[in-house]
């Protein structure tokens, strides 16, 4: 990104920066120059003064008949000095030393005039009992030429300043605007999809918030970044085992029947093969029911009514007793009754799950516990098996649809199910706001606990 | 015939396998899981293992690793393409995908045990000896004239022996896949067989299905 904004700035500094300056010392030099012209002025008073003093005191002294001469001699006396005379008497002019062409102003007045391009000072008086009306002019170019010598040295002077002004002036700004600047190649480090870059947060200033408020930002995206990218695996890992849990019982049941169809095989075989078909059919219809039953579960809000905990639970019981012990299992109620309010069947359905997950866990021997535990605000149901845990790994993806803590995604007679048992089990559980939880030990057993809120 | 070790923890998909595999002239040995898989390995000779990605125990990929130079097929559903690649790349001789019609596995089975040089180059039955090499068929020891059409047909039949091939199928198997003749000239074919060698009890015609040969 190119530093459109320092740009402006600096040409918008420089610019002000050098009206003002070169403004200045144009004024400065004016200022010098009307100080300068202003002198002149009063030393030719004062001149002027002096050449009339001694010209009425000649002039009495002298013969009126000589009177011309005297202004003869003072014109010519005064011309090398640049300072020119003329002599006016009852409207004409006696003698004159002025350049042409000068405008001379009313006795008493003082002018400055040009002739040729030259500056003159004109004072003009009556002299001698205003018989006579003196003239005076100073030749002043020298003013000019200093005036001209001086705008020439603060030129010269302002160039040089100017330019110093202007590369301390960018190198200044470059400096202050390289925060920004850094800044501005993290964005584009961020935009590029390089998420762990990070702005410099060192120092005070405003670009220093600035840099530790964008860091906050993209350390926010990132984050949501990862979750969203762990969101689509999950959801990718679930249709890959939607997939799989489809293709399998599929496989079983084409293989079958077209081994039924083709192969040369006595009937008992055929029989066989048969069943395999109805086995692998109910899986798939075990499937697609609790599916439904999630998806039913979702759509529609539960209507409560309030269920006793201790018939459920001895209910829950009695349902598995059967499996438990084919297992070489036992089963124990434990806890205190309690009324929660909520949907019968799919607590039903919920502890279920919970204590046919328990008995695949254990081996000969296994202990399952259902109980009920109440405090003010919360009701909470468990079930605690001591079979053969799982680990912190496993217990992160158990409520996934499919998911196996067995990795070869078994489904043999003993642990197999549809692999969404616990997918619904959280479905339920927030169905009725509450929170349904693991804690596992390898080899020590798993306890599921869901917590109700009462009040 | 080949001895061919299954390796599959679904009970019913290994007994598939099995059934079909017995049925066309091997002998098989089933596993399910990678421990009991290993112990076979190591205790018997294998012309061939069939093997599952995702097992009990110890996976497909951890498994291929110690078969030595037995040839390997896999059958899985996992169809994301890397896990195809990495199951090439360990050595496995092919990839199949769940669900597969049991006639790609056979294909499969024998394209892999011919390259591997562990399938027999001849067939005996009654009075008559296939051989698979020369292309020539033998009767009471007398060479007996088939065009290579009729050869590659009994040959097919041979090889799926006791499984019904539909007309279709054969047309598939024998001539090519774009063939634009119609089924009639499978018939053609099979009475020409029946007739040169005398198979009329061997292949047989199997109602709204097609032809097996059986033995």
């Amino acid at each position: 990104m190119r530093l459109k904004f320092l740009e402006r700035t600096y040409l918008l500094t420089l610019i002000l920066f050098l009206v003002f300056l070169n403004g200045g010392i144009f004024a400065l030099a004016l200022y010098t120059f009307e100080a300068n012209l202003e002198a002149a002025e009063q030393i030719s008073r004062s001149e002027q003064f002096t050449i009339v003093s001694a010209f009425e005191r000649d002039a009495e002294d002298s013969e009126s008949s000589t009177t011309h001469l005297l202004q003869v001699s003072y014109a010519s006396f005064y011309a090398p000095k640049g300072i020119y005379l003329r002599f006016e008497s009852a409207g004409e002019v006696t003698h004159s030393t002025l350049p042409p062409d000068l405008k001379i102003p009313e006795p008493g007045k003082m002018t400055g005039d040009r002739a040729d391009g030259v500056r003159y000072i004109l004072i003009t008086q009556s002299i001698c009992d205003d018989s006579l009306t003196l003239t005076y002019t100073k030749d002043v170019s020298y003013l000019d030429a200093d005036f001209s010598r001086l705008i020439i040295a603060f030129a010269a002077a302002s160039v040089v300043a100017s330019s110093l002004l202007a590369i301390l002036l960018y190198l200044l700004l470059r400096r202050l605007y390289s925060p920004l600047e850094k800044l501005s190649r993290v964005t584009q480090d961020i935009a590029g999809g390089s998420f762990h870059v990070r702005a410099d947060e060192s120092g005070d200033d405003e670009f220093a918030h600035l840099a530790a408020d964008f860091n906050r930002m993209a350390e926010r995206i990132s984050n949501q970044m990862a979750e969203l990218r762990d969101t689509a695996d999950r959801r990718q890992r679930m249709l890959d085992d939607f997939a799989h849990e489809m293709r399998t019982p599929l496989t079983g049941i084409y293989g079958y029947a077209e081994y039924i169809c083709t192969a040369n095989i006595p009937e008992e075989e055929m029989l066989d093969a048969a069943g395999y078909i109805m086995s692998e059919s109910n899986r798939l219809k075990r499937i697609s029911e609790t599916l439904l039953d999630s998806a039913f579960i979702r759509e529609n809000k539960i209507e409560p009514y309030p269920c006793q905990i201790m018939p459920l639970l001895l209910d829950t019981r009695e349902r598995h007793l059967a499996s438990a012990l084919s297992s070489g299992c036992e089963i124990r109620v434990m806890g205190e009754d309690a009324t929660l309010s909520g949907d019968q069947l799919l607590l039903e359905m919920l502890l279920s799950n919970l204590t046919e997950n328990a008995i695949k866990a254990c081996e000969k021997k296994g202990i399952i516990t259902l109980s009920c535990t109440k405090s003010e605000q919360y009701i909470t149901l468990s079930v605690t098996d001591n079979g053969v845990g799982m680990t912190e790994e496993q217990l992160s993806h158990i409520t996934e649809p499919f998911y196996r803590t067995d990795q070869s995604r078994s489904r043999s007679s003993r642990t197999g199910g549809t692999g969404l048992g616990l997918a619904l089990c959280k479905r339920i559980a927030e169905a009725h706001g509450a929170v349904l939880e693991f804690s596992s030990h390898p080899g020590q057993g798993t306890t599921a606990s869901v917590t109700f809120t009462t009040s | 015939m080949a001895k061919i070790l299954i390796v599959e923890d679904e009970t019913s998909i290994n007994a598939l396998i099995s059934k079909n595999l017995i049925l066309t002239g091997h002998a098989c040995k089933s596993a399910h899981d990678g421990i009991t898989a290993l112990e076979l390995i190591r205790s018997e000779r294998f012309d061939l293992i069939i093997l599952d990605v995702m097992l009990p125990g110890l996976s497909g990929f951890d498994l291929i690793k110690l078969t030595g130079d037995v040839p390997v097929i896999f059958v899985t559903a996992k169809s994301a393409l890397e896990d195809r690649l990495q199951g090439l790349s360990l050595g496995a001789d092919d990839y199949i995908l769940k669900p597969f019609e049991m006639q790609e596995l056979l294909a499969r089975v024998r394209i892999v045990l011919r390259r591997t040089k562990r399938d027999e180059n001849s067939f005996s039955f009654d009075n008559i000896t296939v051989d698979f090499d020369s292309r020539k068929v033998f009767c009471d020891g007398s060479a007996v004239e088939l065009t290579p059409k009729e050869f590659s047909l009994l040959e097919v039949l041979i090889i799926n022996r006791n499984i019904a091939l539909s007309r279709e199928k054969l047309i598939n198997l024998v001539w090519t896949y774009d063939y634009e003749g119609d089924t009639r000239t499978v018939d053609v074919h099979i009475q020409q067989l029946r007739h040169k060698l005398g198979l009329k009890d061997r292949i047989k015609t199997i109602y709204k299905i097609g032809y097996r040969f059986e033995i």
